[in-house]
């Protein structure tokens, strides 16, 4: 095929993909209009907004002036509980950085296709099928179902929180990282190994500190999503902020469930900014 | 691990030979994984038409009054971090105590967050164009309104759909994880299977949740290759 038929080709397929996106968010709407009973109308009227102004007054408390000043103590009694969610994060992001970094590597496919050390290897390419479907069956599965599954294994607590966070995350991170292997400029590579370096010496003088800044990014990338799951992860395996969150809104405490909120907030605000300064280290 | 933790690892792995794939278990798989998605392209579509507006006044780039426009694009960027920083099924939690239980609450739930970052990415890419053209526009006396529907939109489109197919799948992971409120779903069965402890249903369910989300991956990331080329 010369270029023309290919771009040809592309223009096609990009329009038939914008119309099958069209067709799917009419079809969508329809679907939730049925599962809804065609009351969409009922939904927006000013009880509904009466709801929603209700709710904000129990989760600030029902007397603010009484409440408000009552519940700081209480607020800043809940702080541990807000550590340990911290701490669930870091280890969770530790727990899918180490995985990913052990694996990363075999998933690109520039190093077994012979791109890279010149020739195919079958042994790496089977691994390479392996490791690649691992990473879509953990990135499939939401870390809530995961939380799920591993509660049936572990004790309610941290480490299952973690463990679930962990290995959803090993997927995304694996796929970022192998991603950026490939794209990788090789060009370095191939005048190390004509100068005679051998396989190890490639790898730590010449791909990781290509790769490093780019690692980093996406690690604190997956840390602010991470921090901001922690939470609900909480809910299904009772650790941290999570627990408790349930617990309220199962004992209807709506103002507990306000504190808490508060300090969901300010964890993910310190968390994004934290990142957000570490970024600008990494660029500079 | 707690007593009996190891063994029951030990039969959720070995129970992937027992997975089921009888022929009543597959529709119903099927069905549920249709109306994941549809929810999920339901609640993008919704946050594409709230996010594009709030994206423009984030970006800063249409209103000429400079203190208006930075005070303006100030709250519309922290409107957008609030509904982004709280996920999904907190929202969903709260609407749900506040308006009752209907799938609307799970498109709404899914939206508000989505719009959180699909307005910041609209905001950059509407800044990040290239400034050349648009100044010759502004030069040439276009007002800034025209200047943005002229200029920076038809630069900012290809990325900006690009990374709606993104999010595409994204989306489709978390209208999954609406079964916590009780949408039905993907999530749902694998909920329902695991409760029953029928972990080859269970596997079926997951199997069928990683195949939809690599068919949308690949489909994505050819759209994706395409728009930025």
């Amino acid at each position: 095929m010369n270029k023309n038929s290919i771009k040809e080709h592309d223009q096609f397929f990009l329009k038939i993909s914008l119309i099958s996106g069209l067709i799917l968010i009419i079809f969508s709407w329809i679907f939730v209009s049925y599962e809804t009973g065609y009351k969409f109308a009922e939904l927006f009227n000013i009880s509904t907004l009466s709801d929603i102004k209700n709710l904000l007054l129990k989760l600030v408390g029902e007397n603010p002036r009484s409440s408000l000043s009552i519940k700081i103590g209480e607020w800043y009694s809940l702080r541990s509980l807000a550590y340990e969610t911290l701490l669930m994060s870091i280890l969770s992001i530790s727990i899918a950085t180490i995985l990913a970094l052990l694996t990363f590597i075999l998933a690109a496919r520039n190093i077994h296709d012979g791109s890279i050390y010149g020739y195919p290897n079958i042994k790496l390419k089977c691994l390479y099928y392996i490791v690649r479907m691992t990473f879509s069956l953990t990135r499939a599965i939401p870390e809530l179902i995961l939380a799920l599954i591993i509660i049936l294994f572990f004790n309610p607590g941290i480490i299952a929180a973690s463990f679930a966070l962990g290995i959803h995350n090993f997927g995304v991170l694996g796929k970022l990282f192998s991603e950026s292997v490939e794209n990788m400029d090789t060009q370095s590579i191939k005048s190390l190994q004509s100068a005679g370096s051998s396989k190890s010496q490639v790898m730590f003088y010449c791909v990781l500190p290509q790769l490093l800044p780019q690692f980093t990014t996406y690690f604190l990338y997956r840390w602010e999503v991470i921090i901001r799951t922690t939470v609900v992860v909480g809910l299904v395996s009772a650790s941290g902020l999570g627990k408790e969150f349930k617990l309220s809104f199962s004992y209807f405490h709506y103002e507990d469930l306000g504190l808490l909120l508060l300090w969901y907030i300010i964890l993910v605000v310190i968390v994004d900014l934290l990142c957000s300064s570490l970024r600008k280290l990494v660029r500079d | 691990m707690h007593t009996g933790g190891g063994l029951a690892l030990l039969r959720f792995f070995t129970s992937i030979v027992e997975i089921d794939v009888s022929p009543e278990f597959l529709i119903i798989c099927i069905i549920s994984s249709v109306k994941t998605v549809l929810y999920a392209v339901a609640a993008l579509s919704l946050s594409i038409i709230i996010a594009f507006p709030l994206g423009v006044l984030a970006s800063g780039t249409i209103i000429s009054n400079k203190s208006i426009n930075t005070t303006l694009s100030a709250c519309t960027r922290l409107i957008l971090s609030m509904l982004r920083s709280i996920h999904e099924l907190i929202w969903a939690l709260l609407l749900v105590s506040a308006i009752g239980l209907s799938p609307i609450v799970a498109v709404l739930a899914l939206a508000l967050p989505y719009t959180g970052i699909l307005g910041r990415i609209f905001a950059e890419q509407l800044q990040d164009v290239p400034q050349q053209p648009i100044k010759v526009l502004l030069h040439n006396g276009a007002t800034l309104s025209k200047a943005l529907i002229y200029g920076r939109i038809p630069f900012a489109v290809p990325n900006i759909t690009s990374y709606i197919f993104y999010r595409l799948e994204c989306g489709i992971r978390s209208s999954s994880i609406m079964s916590f409120i009780g949408i039905q779903g993907i999530g749902y069965q694998i909920q329902l299977s695991l409760l029953d402890l029928q972990f080859g249903q269970v596997w079926t369910g997951l199997l069928c949740l990683t195949l939809m989300i690599v068919l949308v991956d690949a489909w994505s990331s050819k759209v994706r290759r395409i728009m930025v080329n």
